[in-house]
């Protein structure tokens, strides 16, 4: 228990730091903001050029599919929020050499790398994937029951957990992959896969992508639990793939340390 | 003196070994393309519910029209103004301004090498690509003859000199970071890489004619699965010339007036 306190108020040191950084750059908050709700237009006009063209995808009709996006932009602005800035150094750090200050601190270092930049203007993106949400509801006019909503919350959960484990993996590659620089790259690749429904793939890749790879866990499966078309139990599963693959990160990134050869010290 | 074309043979040495070096970070940019042929072919076939063609597009040209879009994206797309741009901010650029080539020969020599590369390395998965989608679908006939390669070099020039000149930008501006990104929407959008442009609403249609975009991936493509043909066709490899003299003209200026007042900074 004391452990836990220890974390929380490192963590709260984590943030103010974090914020102290953010009001140094406010103008930058507004331009990420802004920047952020381009790409969304971005991908909501790929959207709208298909739905000219048809009534439904796979089942989907168009405001079924806004929902997906708005989760999947949710659930990618909330790990832009929480871990990505610095996840992003480790490449650097692994460079450099600077990973044994991390790695000699009496802290647990996934902790440390993880949680300690909290990329607090992506905050606006999370409000504009929210109005999105209940936007494309009201166009569903469709209001779901107290239920859907809360295994829809608890699933948009795990998917946060298993799309940040997916993503600390690709970035524990660079102890092994020193030269290569975007290896953020597969985490949005990965991304850029759940942004459809998966109903789309045929029988295997959607296998594939339930079962092996769980993208559809990411954004079709809570949007299903929240349009009532998806059965509770899908929530164990993905609670059990969540778990999965926290303790697959985590046992990848204590592997991977051990060959980590401290570059330049 | 050695002539120009030895130094620029002997810097394609250089950057081809250099790009075969990060082939790691090759293979990884290719899955952005990779899933984008997987993925879009198999929302588009998910949207046919029985129809047999969308705007003129049936499945198998759709199909096609995302593997060739994908393919020749790896060879034309050009994305020098990054690593150009922090070269003019840190001042690394003044050790090129003293090498006795001009710095735009090193830069097609290093443009090509790589597009090369991401080219060659694509070639297979395009193949399987399509093996994988004639299961679903007959396939669209695929022209890949000279007039395909023609535009597909000049497209390459399109878009190696607009990434060029936006390089220039960073003699100006403090943050050019930003500006690149925001690139990105309209030059993927109007390019055709998101859809064929003839699915695209009127006014999109036309605002594709206005920017060099489309001059890039959109028409080459468009010709291998046989949308442009005889007149229409050499109208628009005839505006991709017009769009590599609009670039040249551009990038000269900008280059010009921005190392005019270069100033070699962070040496």
């Amino acid at each position: 228990m004391k452990r836990l306190g220890f974390y929380w108020n490192l963590y709260k040191a984590f943030l103010r730091t974090s914020l102290v950084r953010e009001m140094e750059f406010r103008a930058n908050f507004w331009a990420k903001v802004l920047y952020n709700a381009l790409w969304l237009g971005f991908f909501l006009a790929t959207l709208k050029i298909i739905y000219r063209h048809t009534d439904s995808i796979a089942g989907w009709s168009e405001s079924e599919a806004l929902v997906l996006a708005a989760t999947l932009y949710f659930i990618d602005a909330l790990i832009a929020t929480l871990f990505y800035f610095g996840l992003s150094e480790l490449p650097t750090m692994v460079r450099q050499g600077t990973l044994d200050f991390v790695l000699f601190k009496p802290v647990d270092s996934q902790f440390w790398i993880s949680l300690r930049r909290i990329n607090l203007d992506q905050l606006g993106s999370l409000v504009v994937a929210v109005l999105l949400g209940v936007y494309a509801l009201l166009r569903l006019e469709y209001l779901p029951a107290l239920p859907n909503i809360a295994l829809y919350l608890a699933m948009v959960l795990t998917g946060v957990l298993i799309f940040y484990s997916f993503h600390f993996m690709m970035m524990t590659l660079s102890i092994w992959l020193v030269r290569v620089e975007n290896l953020w790259v597969l985490s949005d690749v990965f991304a850029q896969i759940g942004r459809f429904p998966t109903d789309v793939f045929e029988t295997v890749l959607r296998r594939l992508f339930t079962y092996v790879l769980p993208i559809a866990f990411l954004a079709t499966i809570p949007t299903k639990a929240l349009l009532g078309k998806a059965s509770a139990g899908f929530l164990w599963f993905a609670v059990a793939w969540a778990l999965a693959f926290f303790l697959a990160g985590r046992a990848f990134w204590k592997f991977a340390l051990k060959s980590y050869t401290s570059a330049s010290s | 003196m050695r002539s120009l074309a030895s130094k620029v043979v002997a810097l394609l040495k250089i950057y081809i070994a250099d790009s075969l070096a990060y082939r790691a970070s090759a293979f990884i940019w290719m899955l952005t393309d990779v899933v984008h042929c997987l993925v879009m072919p198999l929302v588009w076939l998910s949207a046919y519910n029985g129809r047999e063609a969308i705007a003129g597009y049936n499945p198998g040209e759709m199909v096609t029209y995302y593997v060739m879009i994908a393919f020749t994206t790896n060879f034309i797309v050009s994305h020098i103004m990054w690593d150009l741009s922090w070269e003019i901010k840190e001042g690394i650029l003044s050790q090129w301004l003293l090498r006795p080539v001009p710095i735009v020969w090193r830069l097609v020599a290093q443009n090509l090498s790589w597009r090369a590369m991401r080219m060659v390395l694509f070639a297979p998965v395009a193949a399987l690509a399509l093996w994988y989608y004639s299961r679903f679908t007959p396939l669209s006939p695929i022209d890949l003859g000279w007039t395909f390669w023609l535009s597909v070099l000049l497209g390459h020039l399109v878009s190696f000199f607009t990434a060029y000149a936006l390089a220039a930008l960073a003699f100006w501006l403090q943050e050019t970071q930003s500006v690149f990104s925001l690139y990105y929407a309209p030059m993927l959008l109007l390019s055709g890489w998101v859809a064929p442009i003839a699915l695209m609403p009127g006014w999109l249609q036309i605002l594709a004619m206005a920017f060099p975009f489309r001059y890039t991936t959109a028409v080459p493509v468009e010709i291998a699965i046989g949308k442009l043909q005889g007149e229409a066709m050499w109208m628009e490899i005839g505006l991709q010339a017009v769009w590599v003299l609009v670039g040249i003209g551009a990038a000269q200026l900008l280059w010009r007036k921005g190392l005019r007042q270069y100033t070699g900074v962070g040496m």
